[in-house]
């Protein structure tokens, strides 16, 4: 089977070893024989993509994974914007990671040091989170309620915090400034990696159920005004019951119904429980490592 | 209920773990919850509640 054939150049890329081809090869035609038909190359959000986009794999050198946000201007600069618990290690401090390296992908995807630092820590919005209760009756009733759940092998297990007063957090985002000039652009990625024509950034996506296909997101006007940067696309809180999307680097590009957009709710991060407050909540597919993903209005 | 008792108490509700989540607004309140919190919980708290989200799982930072 002919697959394709340039006529000024004359080759040709055929299927199988056909005696018609041997014709054409007398007549000084150049013959490419393939084992397989063409396939189209998938896109991978977890492989090294340079200019990076919004949706693929990112993370701080000592985190697992996360998803690039997109960019943001602060101080006139192009920097990158995810979430506070991708761009550091210590998402509650308040202070910098003491390494500064972001990588793409990833270091759960395979990224090093050497070859995948895209950019370095700027800044990001520090995350209260309550701490493990000290109080021996709490202890005494999580092991109790342990011991009853392993007898009965139950799948959940009781773990006392100390919920700290005023520790509420409006948003989950962090910046950094990239290590080359354009290795980062603007460009938020279908699942075949081609540029989305984007309407409306309406905020970042930082937690959420797997099993109920819920998702939470940072607000882009909170994050525009605690963070100090702003979003190069023209940014907008959805109404209840609008179509949102997200792209993000584990379960790509996914849409769902907007249900709330100023709640207040409980999140567990791996240091602790956070209160955090302003949440967009939208029914869409979502997984570990799509944090940070944009969660955006197309234009139609 | 003044508005501000009833913030006060979603968010007591929500710091006891009855509740995961809440939105108040003058419409009314938005309800994000426990799949085995019952609709007699939910009746027995007064609020003007005008759209119940209801949760098997829970709601964690999406980090891999």
């Amino acid at each position: 089977m002919i697959l394709g054939k340039d006529e000024h150049a004359k080759v040709m890329l055929v299927i199988g070893r056909e005696k018609r081809f041997k014709i054409y090869s007398e007549e000084g035609w150049k013959i490419i024989y393939l084992r397989k038909p063409l396939k189209a190359l998938s896109f991978d959000r977890k492989s090294k993509i340079r200019p990076v986009p919004a949706g693929v794999s990112i993370g701080h050198i000592n985190i697992t994974a996360g998803t690039l946000g997109g960019i943001v201007l602060y101080q006139n600069e192009i920097h990158g914007i995810t979430n506070s618990h991708i761009v550091t290690d210590k998402p509650e401090s308040p202070y910098p990671p003491e390494e500064p390296q972001i990588l793409q992908p990833a270091p759960y995807d395979g990224g090093r040091i050497i070859d995948n630092t895209i950019g370095f820590y700027v800044k990001h919005y520090p995350i209260s989170v309550s701490e493990k209760s000290l109080c021996k009756i709490a202890k005494v009733k999580d092991v109790i309620y342990n011991r009853f759940a392993e007898l009965f092998n139950r799948g959940t297990r009781s773990f006392s915090f100390t919920m700290l007063q005023g520790s509420e957090n409006p948003i989950d985002a962090g910046i950094f400034e990239p290590a080359q000039r354009n290795i980062i652009n603007e460009q938020i990625v279908d699942d075949n990696g081609n540029a989305l024509e984007v309407k409306n950034i309406c905020g970042l996506l930082f937690a959420g159920s797997t099993v109920d296909n819920i998702m939470i997101a940072s607000r882009s006007d909170y994050i525009e005004k605690l963070l100090g940067v702003q979003f190069l696309y023209d940014i907008k809180i959805p109404d209840v019951g609008e179509t949102v999307f997200k792209s993000g680097r584990t379960t790509g590009i996914t849409h769902g119904e907007v249900l709330a957009t100023d709640m207040t709710t409980t999140v567990e991060y791996n240091t602790g429980i956070a209160t955090m407050t302003h949440c967009i909540v939208v029914r869409l597919r979502c997984a570990g490592g799509d944090s940070g993903s944009p969660v955006f209005i197309p234009k139609r | 209920m003044q508005s501000i008792d009833v913030l006060k108490s979603l968010e007591k509700l929500r710091r006891n773990g009855k509740i995961i989540g809440y939105e108040y607004s003058e419409k009314g309140v938005v309800l994000l919850v426990s799949d085995s919190f019952s609709d007699d919980e939910i009746r027995s708290l007064d609020l003007n509640i005008v759209k119940i989200i209801r949760m098997k799982g829970k709601l964690e930072a999406l980090a891999e």
